[in-house]
């Protein structure tokens, strides 16, 4: 008699988790937070796969390497599980967890920077310099040089943006997220959001003119 | 519509965050400003130049897979989140560590030990109500300090220590007339009246939580049995009025045990103990008065409030001087 019960139970369990893994990935992210908060601990692996992508890529934009992007969303993940409890429902999953990610990508990178000697600091400073003077080095690049030498000069961009621009501009560029939500995230005004953004793209655009072409090829003002 | 004023739109122009009215506005500028049309192409170009260049952020499909586990591998190792918000939650986890249980057990014992102590101490035998105006009685003991510092200047201080009244005060026997005898009040009915060295031998012994409570609450209710006026020897009917109310709060204090009720009858009773020595003017009056006034200060103070519970203390304090002023000023009664 326990031969089957016990192969019922396996093909139960078979059948029943991936049925339950699909019935979750259907739930809102607040129907997924309550199961979470009442036992259901396998579901926040919902939420992970629903939003892993977006949190890497707005800390991989704000830090320099994968590995410490990695590292910081799944930190974020991670940090997001211990303080579900305090997750208000009445709120979006996603603005909560994203205002964990930028918290602890902006530690991040002050630590960085304080761990980071002078030569560093210089180094994300004259960013815009360094980004001019590349021009002249790019005489008769091949395409995947001119692409890496533009990615480093849009990565140091904004590595180079000061703290509050960066995250405001890293959130609606990358993120298309819509001036409201960044100022949720940030706990921020609009208007804020608003001024930061274009103080963030005057920036860059200083820095990144010497690389930009509108879409016949030519440089603004030729 | 300026160009400057176009120019600081343009960031939200391309994020199509105006208003309609703004846009509207941008957008007739713009046709016909070739300055600000050639800027919002650069801003536009600068932003395909980001979008196309920015750090890649897509490791590859491996890398998701991958990323879920690690993540559910790390939370599998923590504790379940809890829904009874931040401060549960993180108290949950706090207590949970080795160390705070530890720091804890010290903590519990210091204040078990604490309270004891606070419990066991007793200056000289007396309680610790009249312990404040011990003084007056017993120079030779020196009364306990109040360290409230919100309490006005009290009698327990050196002022009335030094009053010259004392051997008049211990050598009259009669109750009725004695100025708080705090060995009379601690030995309560019956008792021989005692010197102060003898008293010292009346403090109970150190013993279990029980004992010293129940010691206590029995102290208690000798000495206000031994204080109690009954309400037939007032004169006035509004003093008799009042000693009838005094009683039937007491009565109804000590079957109150609802905390909230025996608060609110405390307050009652602190408001009729106070009419009642302003009026009368009686040593024993004003003493019952300030044994439940200084004590309840805190929570009197939360109903009346502060000025008025310091006043009231004040004045009551006052009359207490008064009648021992008088009682400097009166015969010494023979035995």
């Amino acid at each position: 008699m326990a031969a089957p019960s016990v192969q019922t139970g396996i093909i139960a369990l078979v059948v029943l988790i991936p049925w339950f893994r699909r019935a979750w990935e259907q739930c809102s992210d607040a129907a997924i937070v309550r199961l979470v908060l009442r036992g259901q601990s396998a579901a926040y692996a919902v939420l992970v796969r629903r939003y892993e992508r977006r949190i890497y890529a707005i800390v991989r934009r704000m830090v320099r390497t994968h590995e410490d992007a990695d590292d910081l969303a799944q930190e974020t993940f991670v940090r997001a599980y211990q303080s579900l409890g305090t997750f208000d429902a009445s709120r979006k999953f996603y603005t909560w967890l994203c205002r964990i990610a930028i918290n602890l990508a902006i530690n991040f990178t002050e630590k960085a920077r304080r761990r980071a000697t002078e030569s560093l600091d210089a180094h994300a400073e004259s960013a815009g310099l360094e980004a001019q003077e590349s021009v002249g080095s790019r005489s008769n690049p091949s395409a995947q040089a001119e692409h890496d030498e533009l990615s480093a000069a849009v990565e140091k961009a904004l590595a180079a943006l000061p703290e509050g621009m960066r995250e405001v501009f890293i959130l609606r560029a990358f993120d298309d997220l819509s001036y409201e939500e960044i100022a949720e995230i940030l706990s921020v005004p609009r208007g804020t959001v608003m001024s930061r953004l274009a103080r963030a793209r005057g920036r860059l655009q200083t820095v990144l003119r010497p690389f930009v072409r509108d879409e016949e090829g030519r440089a603004p003002g030729e | 519509m300026e160009c400057g004023e176009c120019l600081d739109l343009l960031s939200a122009y391309l994020d199509g965050e105006l208003s309609d009215a703004e846009r509207a506005k941008a957008d007739a500028h713009l046709a016909q400003c070739a300055r600000c049309r050639r800027e919002l192409a650069v801003r536009r170009a600068t932003h395909r130049l980001i979008a196309e260049h920015a750090p890649p952020a897509d490791p590859g499909a491996a890398y998701w897979d991958e990323f879920v586990r690690r993540v559910e591998e790390r939370v599998r190792e923590l504790p379940a989140p809890v829904a009874s918000g931040a401060k549960a939650s993180r108290l949950a986890r706090l207590f949970a560590s080795p160390t705070v249980r530890f720091a804890g057990g010290i903590a519990v014992a210091a204040a078990v030990l604490l309270v004891a102590l606070r419990l066991t101490y007793r200056p000289s035998g007396s309680l610790p109500e009249a312990a404040a105006y011990k003084s007056a009685a017993e120079p030779e003991a020196p009364a306990p300090q109040k360290t409230d510092a919100a309490r006005p200047e009290t009698l327990a201080g050196a002022g009335v220590a030094s009053m010259p009244i004392q051997e008049k005060a211990a050598s009259r026997d009669t109750a009725g007339e004695t100025l708080l005898a705090s060995h009379e009040i601690a030995l309560a009915a019956g008792a021989p009246p005692q010197r102060s060295g003898e008293a010292e031998e009346a403090k109970p012994a150190r013993g279990g939580m029980a004992y010293l409570s129940q010691l206590h609450a029995e102290r208690a209710r000798m000495e206000e049995k031994r204080l109690l006026i009954p309400p037939e020897e007032a004169t006035d009917p509004l003093t008799r009025s009042l000693r009838e109310e005094e009683l039937r709060l007491r009565g109804e204090l000590a079957r109150s045990t609802d905390t909230t009720r025996t608060n609110a009858l405390n307050r009652d009773l602190a408001d009729v103990l106070y009419r009642l020595a302003t009026r009368t003017g009686d040593w024993r009056d004003v003493n019952r008065a300030l044994l439940l006034w200084r004590p309840q200060y805190d929570r009197l103070a939360a109903a009346f409030g502060d000025s008025t519970v310091n006043a009231r203390l004040a004045r009551l304090e006052r009359l207490l001087l008064e009648r021992i002023a008088d009682s400097t000023r009166a015969p010494v009664v023979p035995r």
